[in-house]
């Protein structure tokens, strides 16, 4: 072999991204297949990345998403949680709003956000009423316009339910015991309201506690920084 | 270079202890899959219950607590090895070392018997030095210093954990690598890297059927050019035919073929401690529950016959 095995990789890869002429013969049907299983690999990665949302989508809709977010630099992440990250911040701009598709990636970008903070939330240990309270860095609360439930039922097969108006609230947070449950009316209108310094003790101290909400001195560091380029 | 790997293939670890017949870790079956009637150990892929973080500018893998708490759970006392997929140790810029420093947490929190990873690589250089993955693995082309280069990293892997470190054949499509003719093909690469390092060869027989359907090669034939001395493991799983290729989908049932080949490799080197059946999350539900159990059962049929004999031996 002539040339190292850097430049022989190196030369792969931008042959790879369309950069430069390719080290390997790319007219040899071994060259095409392999291609091929890479396109198909890198949109698997996203199907199973973004399930529950691709399965709200008819077919015709979910493919063409799948392969535009490929055609965009898609499906290269290693770890299936950062490809999440990225294929939810990709697709949510593209999705009809409203739609059930959008609740459900609201949903799991929700649930990916609590799990991140799970491992290491603690819950504020302060005196209710002692500061401005925000949204959560690890929490969300999302309207449904569908009882939950049954949409998510209906996803394995199911005709969907109408998209009724947004009346189903669900909040999302790290110290929930399975990171989410319904939200009371009171709630919702206390997240639509943040930030806010005067509430209800008896309403904040349960969301305090869950992660849904926090005092807005809490250092804002994450404990994930990074972003998926396509999506910017 | 040589003298350096020679050195550390002076430490070899002593040949694994006969394990008997594994499955990876499929939270979604049942546990009465995951018992000694059925299987004798359990082969973990470590990166499905980990994700990747930003720690402090540092890429890090981190446990997805409630996916890694539930494997753990799910393996119970069943002895476990740990078959990487992220490592990329042929990537000539550098390994990925996030790998490295998840295998040595698991190496105490989660103790496994040895360690294996594919010879491969998957992530290279951009125009601007920054890593990218290339999105599937590729075959490293058989050359001097891919081999030298692996040894390398190889014999250092298996000083760093203590325990066997194995590395599995690859299942490819391209066949106009780059090579030196002293090294030849995927067989000669193997070959070279593992007698420098003193590492092992996880033996893929699905991969390598794959390879001689592709490629135009006989599969029993290739065994003879297999150091099966250096074999820790054996990998038998099923696969499919798409646009002309036969590949290595892991999507169901094991070929006759390559139930033949276990027969032929066990029957040449009946001490080969491990087989695994491997199979895919994403179609596991392809086989049911009572089906996995009985492509376990011939395994384990097929490598306790040929164990009876050695003992008898």
């Amino acid at each position: 072999m002539t040339g190292s095995l850097a430049a022989f990789q190196s030369d792969l890869g931008r042959a790879l991204r369309g950069e430069r002429a390719c080290p390997i013969d790319p007219h040899s049907a071994g060259f095409r297949f392999t291609m091929q299983v890479r396109h198909s690999w890198r949109k698997g990665r996203a199907m199973l990345a973004a399930r529950t949302v691709l399965s709200a989508l008819g077919n015709d809709e979910r493919q063409k998403l799948l392969d535009e977010y490929v055609d965009h630099g898609g499906g290269l992440e290693m770890f299936l949680a950062k490809e999440a990250e990225c294929f939810l911040a990709f697709l949510k701009p593209r999705l009809s709003d409203p739609s059930h598709a959008l609740t459900l990636c609201e949903m799991q970008q929700a649930l990916y956000q609590a799990r991140l903070g799970a491992s290491t939330f603690v819950p504020q240990q302060r005196r209710v009423g002692a500061g401005l309270v925000r949204r959560g860095r690890h929490g969300t609360l999302i309207r449904f316009h569908a009882d939950p439930g049954a949409l998510l039922t209906a996803l394995n097969g199911g005709a969907l339910p109408p998209v009724g108006p947004p009346d189903h609230a669900v909040v999302f947070g790290p110290g929930l015991p399975n990171l989410f449950r319904p939200a009371t009316d009171a709630e919702a209108q206390l997240w639509a309201s943040l930030p806010l310094t005067d509430a209800s003790p008896a309403l904040l101290a349960p969301l305090l506690a869950e992660g849904v909400v926090e005092y807005s001195d809490v250092a804002d560091v994450r404990a994930c920084t990074h972003g998926p380029d396509i999506a910017r | 270079m040589t003298q350096v790997v020679e050195a550390c293939a002076n430490k070899v670890p002593a040949k694994p202890e006969p394990l008997g017949v594994g499955f990876g870790c499929h939270l979604t079956l049942p546990d009465a899959l995951y018992a000694p009637d059925v299987l004798d150990f359990v082969e973990i892929t470590p990166e499905i219950f980990h994700r990747e973080e930003n720690v402090g500018g540092v890429a890090q893998l981190v446990p997805e607590r409630r996916t890694f708490d539930a494997a753990r759970r799910r393996c119970g006392d069943l002895p476990v090895t740990m078959h990487g997929v992220s490592l990329s140790i042929g990537s000539a810029h550098g390994m990925y070392e996030p790998s490295l420093t998840m295998m040595d947490r698991l190496r105490h929190e989660w103790p496994f018997r040895w360690y294996s990873e594919h010879l491969q690589f998957q992530i290279v250089l951009d125009a601007n030095g920054a890593a990218v993955n290339t999105g599937t693995p590729f075959p490293l082309p058989p050359t001097r210093e891919a081999a030298d280069l692996v040894a390398v990293r190889a014999a250092s892997i298996q000083d760093r954990y203590s325990v066997p470190f194995l590395l599995e054949n690859p299942v490819h499509y391209l066949p106009d690598l780059p090579a030196d003719a002293e090294v030849g093909d995927e067989f000669g690469l193997m070959e070279r890297i593992v007698a420098l390092s003193g590492c092992g060869q996880l033996l893929d027989l699905h991969n390598l059927h794959c390879n001689a359907i592709n490629f135009g090669f006989d599969a029993i034939s290739a065994l003879d050019r297999i150091r099966l001395d250096r074999v820790g493991e054996i990998h038998v799983a099923g696969g499919s035919w798409r646009e002309g290729f036969y590949t290595d989908a892991h999507d169901g049932r094991v070929p006759e073929p390559v139930w033949t080949l276990l027969e032929e490799t066990l029957a040449r080197a009946p001490w080969i401690p491990a087989v695994v059946f491997e199979m895919l999350d994403e179609y596991i539900d392809r086989l049911s529950p009572d089906a996995i159990a009985a492509e376990l059962e011939q395994a384990r049929a097929i490598w306790r016959r040929h164990q009876t004999a050695v003992a008898i031996a």
